[in-house]
């Protein structure tokens, strides 16, 4: 009576045990094509946001350092203030890990030197154009 | 999944009356088609889990790559936006602030043409959407539109993007280029970036006629790949 008992047990293990099997196989087939689809899909996203934040800094980064070298060259003294600001402004952006979309402080971050940037603008007394084309480029900022 | 149809068989040797054995198959087909079922269900369970397990991956991925390829356009824009505030200060001629303006214009088209392919990066291209970016690029080339692209594309791509650039400078007038659709990425990739050494020479050209100390181009053309 054990044995057969037994035996009834190994039966519906092996019962329960497929059924077990059958999904756990069709899963990891699923999970790799996922895997998959996931990074492809991810990686769609995640090259756009870059690609903002990448261009809005590298601007910044342009405009300031242009400005700071022109200033420079002009040899002026009432531009020290205006400097200054260039270089903390410059010094923002160089601390930022731009390249990291793990950077938790990123918004923050970049709040800051969009502040800093208008600062600089109205004390050099100017209007940045940016050259979009139009103005619900996604590029805008 | 070849080995759902596997499973059932084998379990039915002991066929002592039809009756039975149509039991059998009846019970071995249910069997199968139970097991096939959980099989699909583990396969939904399985892309669900490991697109989620994978989509953060894949997002930091791209962040990166679309960062770093648009760092050097972006600065570019920048000094193209300083020049053209500090020579409206100046009071520079107009001709070379239309100039600067339209080089200003250029580089934005090349970010959202850039922009443009990285969304589209992992999909298949559309003709149309391909012509389309090409109409936008303001391209207008006869010579590059009549060659017949049957040697190396290189070699044509080569030839187009200075072409390219320097009319989307003049915003021609618009045309198409015909064969568009059989580019490949890389290829793309390599016009775009010809494309954005072009834009950095232009610029530092355009400083050294503004009188622009050579430590301030110098800078510029460091951006150069």
């Amino acid at each position: 009576m054990a044995a057969a008992g037994l035996l009834e047990e190994d039966l519906l293990d092996a019962i329960v045990m497929a059924d077990v099997r059958f999904h756990g196989e069709g899963y990891q087939e699923g999970f790799a094509e996922g895997s998959h689809a996931g990074i492809t899909e991810g990686k769609c996203y995640g090259a756009l946001h870059g690609a903002k934040v990448g261009s809005e800094i590298g601007c910044y980064y342009g405009f300031c350092s242009i400005w700071k070298s022109l200033l420079q060259n002009c040899a002026d003294e009432k531009h020290s203030k205006k400097l200054k600001v260039l270089d903390s402004l410059l010094g923002m952006i160089q601390n930022f890990p731009y390249e990291d979309p793990t950077y938790a402080k990123l918004h923050e971050h970049l709040d800051k030197i969009r502040g800093k940037f208008k600062q600089l603008c109205s004390l050099l007394s100017v209007q940045p154009d940016f050259g979009f084309c139009n103005k619900d480029s996604e590029l805008a900022f | 999944m070849a080995w759902v149809g596997a499973a059932g068989i084998g379990t039915c040797r002991d066929e002592v009356f039809d009756e039975e054995a149509n039991e059998l198959q009846v019970a071995q087909r249910e069997w199968t088609n139970v097991m096939e079922q959980r099989a699909k269900e583990g396969y939904r369970d399985g892309v669900d889990a490991g697109k989620e397990a994978s989509l953060q991956e894949g997002f930091n991925q791209g962040y990166k790559q679309g960062a770093q390829l648009m760092v050097k356009s972006g600065q570019l824009r920048g000094t193209l936006s300083a020049l053209l505030s500090w020579c409206r200060l100046q009071e520079t001629g107009c001709a070379l602030l239309a100039r600067i303006s339209s080089l200003l214009e250029a580089v934005g088209r090349y970010e959202e043409q850039v922009l443009r392919r990285l969304s589209s990066f992992n999909q298949q291209p559309q003709p149309a959407e391909l012509l389309d970016a090409v109409q936008d690029m303001d391209l207008s080339n006869d010579t590059a539109q009549q060659e017949e692209r049957t040697g190396s594309e290189d070699r044509v791509l080569n030839e187009q993007a200075p072409a390219l650039a320097a009319d989307s400078v003049k915003s021609s007038a618009e045309a198409a280029l015909p064969n568009s659709e059989s580019h490949k990425m890389t290829e793309e990739c390599k016009g775009a970036e010809q494309n954005l050494n072009w834009l950095i020479q232009q610029t530092a050209c355009l400083m050294e006629q503004l009188s622009i100390s050579a430590d301030v181009v110098q800078q510029v053309q460091q951006l150069e790949n």
